[in-house]
């Protein structure tokens, strides 16, 4: 991810800022002030850094291991959000972060047991019971349920 | 410890010009602490002669931010007792307290109150300090967080994180978006495009949009042309400017070097 990352980034910008000007283009007159002010000076902006970086010939080289770690960082976080997609904060929150003590950092059952009780008693007991927030019960869990 | 409570004298003038910058921010009803906030961040990083250290420990990231914090609370109680209009969220609770006791904010209330109103400058002052000192005891218990192993603590975060997207509007589909919008931050942050603007914009953007509306319906065009206006797009391009020049200096610098 040298060079295309930091092009990608950059071509990302441009074409949030392009996609921003050509929807405020079909608002209403007034509507569309603020998001142009912004928009078309981002426009530019981005555009002469997209050029900038492709002219560019020593992009900046990111250290293997770094990004690897990032990288099977940011996969967690991917996973965790479908697997509370699917069943929920109360029971895929403790789970999942047992799964992810375990497979990436091996830590001992007693720790994982100790974390995933005190996550589940986080979250159904301070936010659920003492907060009397509505914790989201997961989409599967919710056809199983009711 | 200590030696961080020091690090606010030996940042005297970043101190002084973010507890002004915050006391001004707060003085305009809706901006609110964030927006004071990550304005002082942003001068910080810009007037500091290590801006890449921000985000990597430096102090002045530290102390802008919370500086303005704090100094926008004396700002917001202006508005607040004067018009009736609460500066920030503190400051609304504030307003319903006095409504509940029968205290009616407004011009007035210098001539009919004024025993209250120093009551609340000095109240607010002295809070401030108990809070310091509270927390300068409590800081050794606090920051062993700091000791805690990050794989304990990044689950917690996560699942947090998440369920703080969730609640914001009680929709699942926010965790999808909080999936895209973590996906863009962290290619934004491997490339060093800078994320604060964002949050500014998410921020500030309903209320310049709200404000900008106003204005063109009470003025029309002819409201960019006003002296306030013209103060503020001049300071807009000049700190653009300065900050172009900054960034240019260091190439100079090696430019020179290499000759």
């Amino acid at each position: 991810m040298s060079i295309d990352g930091r092009l990608f980034t950059s071509g990302m910008m441009v074409t949030i800022f392009a996609a921003m000007v050509l929807m405020a283009l079909t608002f209403a007159p007034g509507a569309r002030t603020l998001p142009l002010v912004i928009g078309i000076p981002g426009l530019i902006v981005t555009l002469i850094q997209f050029v900038a970086e492709l002219r560019e010939k020593n992009p900046e080289k990111i250290d293997e291991e770094t990004r690897r770690r990032e990288i099977s960082m940011f996969g967690w976080f991917v996973l965790f959000t479908p697997g509370i997609l699917l069943f929920g904060f109360i029971y895929a929150g403790p789970l999942l972060l047992a799964l992810y003590l375990r497979v990436s950092w091996k830590e001992s059952w007693l720790t994982i047991g100790i974390s995933a009780v005190l996550l589940w008693a986080i979250l159904d007991g301070i936010f659920q019971r003492a907060l009397g927030l509505a914790v989201f019960e997961g989409l599967i869990t919710q056809l199983i349920l009711y | 410890m200590w030696d961080g409570v020091l690090d606010v004298f030996r940042h005297w003038g970043l101190t002084v010009r973010t507890s002004l910058f915050g006391a001004v921010v707060g003085l305009c009803p809706g901006l609110g602490g964030d927006a004071a906030s990550w304005l002082c961040y942003g001068h910080a990083q810009q007037s500091s002669k290590t801006p890449e250290l921000f985000g990597k420990g430096a102090v002045e990231g530290v102390i802008a931010p919370e500086t303005a914090n704090n100094s926008k609370e004396g700002g917001s109680l202006v508005p607040t007792l004067l018009f009736g209009v609460p500066g920030s969220s503190g400051m609304a609770i504030l307003l319903g307290a006095f409504l509940t006791l029968g205290i009616q904010p407004g011009p007035t209330i210098i001539n009919d109150n004024l025993p209250l109103v120093w009551s609340l400058i000095w109240a607010l002052a002295v809070a401030n300090v108990l809070c310091a000192i509270v927390l300068i005891f409590a800081a050794p218990w606090l920051s062993a967080l700091a000791y805690m192993k990050a794989s304990l603590m990044l689950p917690f975060v996560l699942v947090l994180a998440l369920l703080g997207c969730f609640l914001a509007a009680g929709a699942w589909e926010n965790l999808l978006l909080l999936v895209v919008l973590g996906g863009i931050g962290y290619m934004l942050k491997r490339h060093h495009w800078p994320r604060p603007p964002f949050v500014i914009g998410v921020i500030l953007g309903p209320i310049a949009g709200d404000s900008l509306l106003k204005s063109l319906a009470i003025g029309g065009p002819a409201y960019f042309l006003r002296p306030i206006s013209l103060v503020l797009m001049f300071m807009i391009f000049a700190s653009i400017a300065f900050y172009i020049w900054r960034s240019r200096k260091p190439r100079t610098l090696v430019l020179i070097d290499e000759h």
